[in-house]
């Protein structure tokens, strides 16, 4: 019996490996094959695979917000590598364009910008709204010992 | 009541004068003061009785009936508050116009009157009160040569009212069986006694002379016993036929064949008087001895037996005794019961024979008119409610009344009777209950309770009362409110005698408020004694109570933290304060005793203390949550951030299409 688990574990592990091997496989080939706008890819979405990276929470909602953007600002280049040929040297001449760089990075540091300062705000607006529920919480339990006395609370006065 | 120290006015217009003492009316329990009626301007004397005795309370109201004028008229009875601040029950009574009919029966006397004389002014009087006590159902008890007197032509028979019956009268006066007693234990007894202490009386005028006097009280009844009482008194003096008669039946010591009243009042009028059954006593043919005395007579050997308990113990185990009593007496009964006793004697679970119980059954066998005698105790069993409070107040022992009624001895008193008295049954019942009573400990229980039930007339003798006389329930409210006054109250008011008294006096009031007044609850205690008090106060019309509701007021608390609403409580506050010391207790009762608005109260603030509970719990969830300061709403604001971003990213991709595809066309 035991050995049988061993065995489907096995065959489970080897599953997910042949399932990830197929997708990089399938990757590497779609890069291959589309190699002008892997270039433009790897290089105007710097930025979200740094947050990628730096990014150590398990929903990666920093990677969506910086990668929203980033691709937003990436989006004209794509468009330019389409209508002037998806080849190595149009992609060469939009990756080394600065004003395709800036907008696609300069939108993913409008993500980073967005992250930074939105987070804390919300924080803020989520602590003074237990605040105050708190404050309501002590008035209804001094109006509770007003009208019954100490002994409301379970301690005798 | 305006008093002072020289007139103490007790109400009726009667004043009582405390620095004139009248020693010729005072009793051997109670002293006699100069009194006057106010209104009438008539003299009297006023019996203050000190707080140890048990005044006839439940005879007062039957004496006062009786209108004879050989009898003392009662005129006022009262408790009254005396110059040394105490409180006592004083009897006033109509002033003799005369002496006591000798000075002193144990020294030489001259009387005027002799022989057949002494019928129309003394016997006959003297019968005649007694004919009014028998038909009031009650006996005077206290008949003796000390409570006489004489105008010259009509004797005055004194009171008897200031102390329990029997229990004031010299033994010379007193019956042989009630002489064995002790004087509180002698009991009401019956007019035959009263005759009995009146043929005594009359003995000693005729005779001229007191041949017992000066002897002491055992002298007297080994004198009686020897002889018998006639010839005790009479000696070998000759007196004339028809007194002589009547004394030989009123002293006659076998108390079948005394007279009763209706012999005496047939012999008074000339008529013939009922055939009595001849009572033979037995005389041993051989003497017994004991303590070097030689005894043939049962009666005589018990009263010897009696003198020293502890001595009887060893004696009575002996078969040297046994074989006496069986081989002397023709008639075997003594023997049957003296057997009886010994197998009645025996604990059931060790068949161990207690000799306490086997001495005191073999006196009873012994002697069948004798008192029960039980160790220190000698009493007849209706009068051991009094004899049982005289002790306590004397501060001795009562210990044995317990075992008296634990090993049933009362009970054998009755069975080893030739004749058994029916008059007993409500006694019999009584001393029933007193046995499961006395070993209870509950509240109001206990031989308090034994005291009250057996001793009609016990005033409330808790020790809290010694300075008061307390003689009915609302006496008891009255004294409550003089101690209030004097700040003498504890915090719990009612102890065990005064509950105990309650019970067994107002039995069908305290039914209600037992279980509150039981309860170790203050609050209950406490609302229970309200409710009593305001009843008493009611049924006995005692008027306002200003200290006593004063302390009930100042101990509310109880009753007031039981209330959770800070609002309902001022408002009874307000209420109270509102009494401006009314001393009507019924007031009180009024703002306290509403039941449903303290339900109410009770479920609304369960309710409240749930709804603080539960606020008290979202509190230290919020505080918990709060306390992590640094990490609350992070990934709600990185979720808003994330959906920010994507939301404008969208936007800037379709401006985006749209400025170059859509408006390039």
């Amino acid at each position: 019996m035991a050995k049988k688990e061993k065995k489907n574990k096995d065959s489970k592990k080897k599953k997910v490996k042949f399932s990830t091997m197929l997708f990089i496989a399938s990757l590497v080939f779609l890069s291959i094959v589309l190699l002008p706008a892997t270039v433009v890819l790897v290089i105007m979405m710097g930025p979200t695979f740094v947050a990628l990276i730096t990014d150590k929470d398990p929903a990666k909602t920093n990677t969506v917000t910086v990668g929203s953007m980033n691709i937003a600002g990436t989006i004209p280049s794509f468009v330019q590598l389409w209508q002037e040929g998806p080849v190595l040297i149009t992609a060469e001449k939009i990756v080394t364009d600065p004003t395709n760089l800036l907008m696609a990075y300069g939108a993913a540091a409008v993500g980073w910008f967005i992250h930074l300062n939105v987070t804390p705000i919300v924080s803020a607006i989520i602590i003074k709204k237990f605040e105050i529920r708190m404050k309501k919480i002590e008035k209804q339990q001094e109006v509770l010992i007003k009208r019954w006395g100490k002994d409301v609370s379970g301690i005798r006065s | 009541m305006a008093n002072n120290k020289n007139i103490i006015n007790i109400g009726g217009g009667i004043e009582i004068y405390p620095d004139k003492m009248v020693g010729k009316f005072s009793r051997p329990n109670a002293i006699a003061y100069e009194a006057s009626n106010s209104k009438t301007g008539a003299k009297a004397f006023a019996l203050i009785v000190p707080n140890k005795n048990i005044p006839r309370l439940s005879a007062i109201k039957k004496y006062s009936a009786i209108k004879n004028a050989s009898l003392i008229a009662l005129e006022y009875a009262t408790i009254i508050e005396w110059v040394d601040g105490k409180q006592y029950f004083a009897f006033v009574y109509g002033y003799p116009t005369t002496d006591k009919i000798i000075p002193d029966y144990n020294q030489d006397f001259s009387f005027s009157l002799r022989s057949d004389k002494l019928i129309k002014p003394i016997i006959e009087p003297g019968l005649k009160v007694l004919e009014d006590f028998e038909n009031k159902g009650i006996t005077h008890g206290n008949v003796s040569l000390d409570n006489m007197f004489f105008t010259g032509d009509r004797l005055l028979i004194g009171e008897c009212l200031s102390s329990a019956a029997s229990s004031s009268i010299p033994v010379l006066f007193e019956t042989i069986s009630k002489s064995l007693c002790h004087p509180m234990g002698r009991g009401n007894g019956t007019i035959k006694d009263d005759l009995y202490s009146f043929g005594v009386s009359i003995a000693i005028l005729l005779r001229g002379y007191n041949l017992l006097k000066n002897r002491s009280d055992d002298d007297i009844i080994q004198e009686k016993m020897a002889k018998g009482t006639y010839s005790a008194l009479i000696g070998k003096e000759r007196l004339p036929g028809k007194v002589s008669e009547f004394l030989r039946g009123v002293l006659n010591d076998h108390v079948e064949q005394r007279w009763d009243l209706e012999d005496a009042i047939n012999w008074l009028d000339g008529k013939q008087r009922s055939n009595r059954k001849s009572v033979l006593t037995f005389k041993a043919a051989r003497p017994y001895i004991y303590n070097d005395n030689k005894i043939s007579y049962l009666n005589v050997l018990s009263h010897e037996f009696s003198k020293d308990m502890k001595l009887a113990n060893l004696e009575v185990k002996k078969d040297k005794f046994l074989s006496w009593v069986d081989r002397s007496f023709q008639d075997n009964k003594v023997y049957k019961k003296i057997e009886k006793a010994h197998s009645e004697s025996r604990d059931l679970k060790t068949n161990i024979v207690n000799t306490d119980v086997l001495t005191s059954k073999t006196l009873m066998a012994m002697d069948q008119n004798a008192p029960l005698r039980y160790k220190n105790i000698a009493s007849f069993p209706h009068a051991l409610g009094n004899l049982m409070a005289y002790l306590l107040m004397d501060k001795q022992d009562i210990r044995p009344f317990s075992e008296i009624l634990g090993h049933y001895l009362f009970n054998f008193w009755l069975d080893i009777k030739d004749e058994p008295n029916v008059e007993t049954t409500i006694l019999t019942r009584g001393i029933d209950k007193a046995r499961g009573e006395i070993t209870r400990t509950g509240f109001g229980s206990g031989f308090e309770r034994v005291i009250y039930m057996l001793s009609y007339d016990c005033a409330c003798i808790s020790p809290k009362f010694e300075d008061y006389f307390v003689s009915n329930a609302g006496d008891l409210l009255l004294t409550l409110e003089k101690m209030a006054s004097r700040g003498d109250l504890d915090k719990r008011i009612l102890d065990n005698h005064m509950i105990a008294y309650l019970i067994v006096r107002e039995p069908k009031l305290m039914t209600k408020f037992l279980k509150l007044l039981g309860s170790s609850d203050d609050g209950n205690y406490f609302l229970g004694l309200v409710e009593l008090f305001s009843k008493l106060q009611i049924v006995y019309k005692t008027g306002p109570l200003p200290n006593l509701q004063l302390i009930m007021i100042d101990s509310i608390s109880p009753i007031t933290d039981k209330i959770h609403s800070v609002e309902l409580h001022k408002r009874i506050s307000k209420s109270i304060k509102k009494l401006d010391n009314n001393g009507i207790m019924l007031d009180i009762l009024s703002i306290i005793d509403d039941s449903k608005m303290i339900q109410v109260d009770e479920t609304e603030f369960s309710k409240a203390q749930r709804l603080y509970a539960n606020l008290e719990y979202n509190k230290q969830v919020i505080g918990n949550r709060l306390k992590g300061k640094n990490s609350i709403g992070k990934v709600t604001g990185k979720q808003v951030s994330m959906l920010i971003s994507f939301l404008f990213s969208i936007f800037i991709i379709m401006g985006y299409f749209v400025m170059n595809f859509v408006v390039e066309k």
